[in-house]
């Protein structure tokens, strides 16, 4: 068995990706005290949202191997919120208009 | 309900849960054309548990983007007077919970009942954790006069942020559950769809907050 699977098997991959979530929440607690609000700023934490997603649902829930009916809407939903809020910085005025219930 | 403890592997429950519930054949095999080879985590019953939480969810974020979009100031001005701080924190011991949630599966699924049960106990200790912070961030807001009717913003962050702090309650009520199944035997290491189970919902309530954490606390 390979070092990487003798890793993968007894879970111990699992503390990588455990150091690299916190490590993307620490970056982002960063941001929050840091950084102006800007397009880059709300594509960098759009693009985090993703890979932590991702990141949980490969590799804590497991369900890169289950039925990918789960999976990819599993998937789907951590793309789709992301980008609702990049669009959302892009044309405020557009959703707002979208959204108004009066004439 | 006795059909998620007498499987002997995950990876045939959907099916086999199927066929206890019904002797026609027709329902087992669209079953198996719906979900193919693949397995269900768990069980499909906890699957439609966890997508009808995460569609209420969508539908707190969708009214985030509603009102931000319509209420552009108090949504830029309301994450700087929330505590950062504290919904890092409790970021960090989600993350921590959900990990500690995998190791103990793989504890288990390693014949090693009383280190998983020692995993387990940890996610939970991690989800009081969580409620004691998140209790003293709400004192601590209300002490500077925000409440949910002080704007839009939050009003948003109250009804999400209450909703998730109420699954988390449960959520660690379902992980004592499969601790229990374990130290009594029930769940071993060739059989322990409803440890799954309750994992894959705990993961979800992690997901959960992966995403309300950066809309409430760091967008701007």
């Amino acid at each position: 068995m390979s070092k990487l699977a003798s890793l993968t098997a007894n879970g111990k991959h699992l503390n990588v990706y455990w150091v690299l979530l916190i490590a993307m929440t620490l970056l982002s607690a960063a941001i929050a005290e840091r950084a102006e609000p800007s397009l880059l700023i709300t594509i960098v934490i759009a693009a985090m949202i993703v890979i932590k997603a991702r990141l949980v649902i490969d590799h804590f829930m497991e369900l890169k191997s289950a039925s990918p009916y789960i999976y990819h809407m599993m998937n789907a939903y951590f793309y789709l919120f992301p980008l609702i809020a990049v669009l959302s910085w892009l044309f405020p005025e557009t959703l707002a208009e979208w959204t108004s219930l009066g004439p | 309900m006795s059909h998620t403890t007498t499987q002997p592997q995950d990876d045939v429950l959907a099916v086999t849960l199927a066929s206890d519930l019904t002797s026609e054949n027709e329902p087992v095999d669209r079953l198996k054309q719906a979900f193919g080879p693949k397995v269900v985590p768990g069980n499909p019953a906890i699957w439609v548990g966890i997508f009808s939480e995460l569609t209420e969810f969508g539908i707190f974020f969708v009214i985030y983007f509603i009102a931000r979009v319509h209420y552009p100031q108090e949504f830029l001005e309301g994450p700087l007077q929330l505590h950062t701080t504290a919904g890092t924190i409790n970021t960090l011991v989600l993350i921590t919970s959900s990990f500690c949630v995998v190791k103990g599966i793989f504890a288990l699924r390693d014949s090693r009942p009383d280190a998983a049960v020692r995993w387990l106990w940890m996610t939970v200790g991690a989800g009081m954790l969580y409620l004691i912070i998140k209790y003293w961030e709400y004192q601590w807001n209300v002490d500077r006069g925000i409440e949910v009717n002080t704007n839009n913003f939050f009003a948003v962050y109250y009804y999400t942020t209450f909703n998730h702090m109420l699954h988390v309650g449960w959520g660690s009520g379902g992980i004592i559950w499969a601790i229990s199944q374990i130290k009594s035997g029930r769940y071993t290491a060739d059989n322990h769809a409803g440890l799954i189970a309750a994992a894959c919902y705990w993961h979800m309530i992690d997901l959960a907050w992966i995403m309300i954490f950066p809309l409430l606390y760091v967008l701007r």
